[in-house]
């Protein structure tokens, strides 16, 4: 018996000791091939904001954070995702304040869609997997996915093996072309085409309809309430903020709003702002002009 | 528990290192706990099924050992059949009959108002009750004595490594071996664990890589062509495969390394030249339950030609059902007994054709066409396995037919990426280059061991150093191919 228990240890120390450099040429290859590096920033401390924008792609492209943080005085970073939902709001927030603390957080709530489980808004697991060396990454991709956190602090193949196929890319194909999702400025936002508009103007915006309670899903009211309770603890001022859109109108939201998150959360509605056609890339996003002038609009808010 | 969660990575050890430095007289005792714990872990409340399918097992078999005509013991066969078959209609069968029910007597404009029970199916549940009911009939029948011992009875319907999909075993194999003193053995212990890294690689690296391709194109069937339904098709093949015989080559090595030895589930079934050879090598221990319980008793083959036709279609309609309540599976398995019936009519035909094709017949070319062949057969026949309902199947059917030259012509000019669409199915190419890697492996191992015999013997042979990166390359790859996706194994839902 002695003989298999001596085989199996130093079996298992090799494999300790060959799976490092494997998992760390990953590691490596996963980074670089990312054009999207507002998580890297993060933790190279090349990102201090005191004033944060979180959210989906409305935020990522609604709110020019350069021009925010001019108007504020305050630097303004945004780390909003494309096709996110508050699950993942709320692990972004959470690696941000394992780095530090801003002073200001303002979280942007999409409008039908952000407490109703819907497709285009999921936890964007692929959006953190390239930067999982990091504990606070893994911390976060443990408690929303499968991934072993104690199998991923024992091994480093185990713990970037998600990333292997895009990382062999980098090692072939170089970084990845930035897109309308990933093509961020120095503040983390990204600016729609104002001449590209791709509106429908079919929708009648004289239209109503009444927020829908029953189809909201507990797990995003909790992330909500955890990042209320976070901002609470943290000392960080909160603001939820919504954007305008040229879609038929939300009834009951607002009210709604105001019961999850009770009378000390400002709720900055911005739903019926910018109803011009110029300030929209389509009937759910904001153009450059309308990130621009969102970012005007909310500057006044905050600091009246 | 799955055998690939992490969770599994320190329970096995713990149970095999307890399981020797433990006296013998308490080894059972400790395997039973272990193997409720294993079944228990994932719902506590469907270990009662298995306590309560246990106990009346082993009191109709202690009640029919008394009795010495097969007349006075059928009452109690008849109790354990009804438990178990019981069970098993009640948790599987009861919703798929009931809608069919519904539907129909909708059609016909009747009210019906049996309602539907919103019950999970319990993990395992086919494998559980077929291997007791095998007990119960083989006590019945008088080959073999009942089981006076509870424990040992409740450890050969829950032994762990094999409990939740088979290989389905017989009492007589398994109950003496938990009786016998299983001493530490070194060659038998590592032999265990090679098997058990070989189910690993073909789980991980091949079937559950696979896995979302095939689910790609079943969440919208109608977005494809002849090219990629095929593709998908011999793709699926490939992932039940490794995902079934995985489980098996684990459930065998981890036995192996307690010093039990389960029955061989699978034989290299890609190698079978006829549909009736490949289930020869298929699943074996329930194609064995089959033909002992079912095909023999109704007469097998020897009563004619036409009931043993008969009996092949019952055998394979049962297997049907026996994969899952639906009609998808039903229609696969009469299909499945349909191509091989037709296949032994048409043995005289077949001769006369190979007379005509001479010396052929005998080369090897002839052999890999028969071996292909089978493949495209049980590949085609496997849309009704992996689609969700008939509707797809249906889809995925007429779609095989159409549109090859659309999807040639994709796959060449790539233009909008298509290739990704058509040939990858939605993976990367260098995802699926290691995936055709991965499979190639699998092919050669089956090669050599089809020809040579085993291959742990023939590495055996081989140098310390080129075992070790062998068996070093092996574990860095499963790890690196073990995503965060706990895929569970296929036929858990059977």
């Amino acid at each position: 018996m002695k003989k298999l228990i001596y085989k199996i240890l130093l079996f298992i120390l090799i494999i300790f000791l060959v799976e490092k450099p494997f998992g760390y040429l990953v590691s490596q290859g996963i980074l670089e091939r990312q054009y999207d590096q507002r998580l890297e920033k993060l933790f190279a401390g090349e990102i201090r904001s005191e004033v944060i924008i979180l959210g989906s792609s409305r935020s990522l492209n609604g709110i020019d954070a350069g021009q925010l943080g001019e108007k504020l005085g305050q630097t303004t970073y945004n780390f909003g995702f494309s096709g996110s939902n508050l699950n993942f709001h709320e692990s972004v927030f959470n690696i941000i304040s394992n780095v530090y603390i801003p002073n200001k957080v303002l979280l942007v709530i999409d409008d039908k869609n952000a407490f109703k489980l819907n497709e285009k808004a999921i936890y964007r697991k692929d959006k953190l997997y390239p930067f999982i060396q990091y504990d606070a990454v893994l911390k976060e991709l443990a408690n929303n996915s499968n991934k072993n956190y104690l199998a991923s602090k024992v091994s480093w193949l185990y713990r970037e093996n998600q990333n292997i196929f895009e990382s062999f890319n980098f090692y072939l194909k170089g970084q990845l072309e930035p897109d309308e999702t990933t093509n961020v400025d120095e503040f983390g936002f990204v600016s729609l085409s104002s001449k590209k508009s791709q509106l429908i103007n079919s929708v009648n915006r004289n239209l109503s309809f009444e927020y829908d309670i029953f189809e909201e899903q507990p797990t995003y009211l909790a992330s909500l309430k955890k990042i209320i309770k976070s901002c609470n603890q943290l000392g960080v001022n909160l603001y939820l903020v919504r954007l305008p859109s040229i879609n038929a109108k939300l009834v009951g939201y607002n009210e709604r709003l105001t019961d999850l998150v009770g009378g000390n959360i400002p709720i900055l509605d911005f739903s019926n702002e910018l109803q011009d056609e110029r300030y929209h890339f389509d009937n759910g996003h904001l153009n450059s002009k309308g990130a621009k002038a969102m970012a005007n609009l909310i500057s006044q808010s905050i600091s009246k | 528990m799955l055998f690939n969660s992490i969770e599994f990575l320190y329970f096995f050890p713990l149970v095999v290192g307890l399981y020797f430095i433990l006296p013998f007289r308490f080894r059972w005792l400790f395997l039973l706990l272990a193997s409720y714990t294993f079944y228990g872990l994932a719902n506590g409340l469907l270990l009662l099924l298995i306590v309560a399918s246990t106990l009346i097992d082993y009191l109709a078999g202690i009640k029919m050992d008394d009795i010495d005509t097969k007349k006075g013991r059928k009452p109690f066969v008849i109790l354990s059949l009804i438990s178990n078959l019981g069970i098993l209609c009640l948790f599987k069968y009861y919703n798929f009959f009931n809608d069919s029910f519904a539907n129909l007597f909708q059609l016909l404009n009747i009210p019906y108002l049996i309602p539907s029970l919103s019950i999970a199916l319990p993990v395992g549940i086919s494998f559980y009750t077929f291997q007791t009911m095998s007990y119960s009939i083989d006590v019945y029948k008088g080959k073999i004595k009942a089981e006076k011992h509870l424990g040992y009875f409740a450890l050969y319907v829950t032994y762990f490594p094999q409990l939740v999909a088979g290989p389905i075993e017989k009492a007589s194999n398994l109950l003496p071996q938990f009786k016998t003193k299983q001493n530490f053995d070194y060659k038998r212990i590592t032999d265990g664990l090679k098997l058990m890294t070989w189910g690993f690689f073909k789980k991980v690296v091949i079937a559950d890589q696979i896995s979302p391709m095939i689910k790609y194109v079943t969440d919208s069937p109608e977005q494809f062509n002849g090219f990629s339904v095929l593709l998908c098709s011999c793709l699926f093949v490939y992932q039940i495969y490794c995902d079934f015989s995985a489980y098996s080559d684990i459930a065998i090595g981890g036995a192996q390394v307690m010093g039990v030895k389960l029955m061989e589930n699978f034989r290299r079934p890609f190698f079978a030249k006829s549909l009736s050879d490949l289930w020869s090598r298929w699943h074996i221990s329930l194609i064995n339950w089959f033909q002992e319980y079912i095909f023999f008793p109704l007469g097998g083959s020897k009563k004619g030609r036409r009931k043993a036709y008969r009996n092949v279609m019952i055998v394979f309609l049962v297997s049907g059902l026996w994969h899952g309540a639906s009609y998808n599976f039903l229609i696969w398995g009469l299909l499945n007994g349909l191509v091989i019936v037709l296949t032994l009519r048409l043995t005289k035909l077949k001769s006369a054709s190979n007379k005509k094709l001479g010396s052929f017949i005998n080369s090897v070319w002839y052999r890999r066409f028969l071996r292909v062949k089978t493949y495209i057969i049980f590949a085609i026949l496997g849309i009704l396995f992996y689609t969700n309902d008939l509707n797809s199947a249906h889809l995925l059917g007429e779609s095989l037919f159409h549109g090859w030259t659309d999807d040639i012509r994709g796959i060449l000019m790539n233009l909008e990426n298509e290739r990704s669409h058509i040939l990858y199915l939605g993976k990367s190419a260098i995802q699926v280059i290691a995936l055709v890697l991965a499979i190639f492996i699998l092919e050669w191992v089956h090669y050599f061991q089809e020809y040579n015999g085993s291959m742990r013997e023939f590495v055996a042979t081989k140098p310390a150093l080129v075992r070790w990166l062998l068996y070093i390359g092996v574990t860095l790859i499963i790890m690196a191919f073990s995503f965060d996706q706990e895929i569970p194994f296929i036929y858990f839902q059977f």
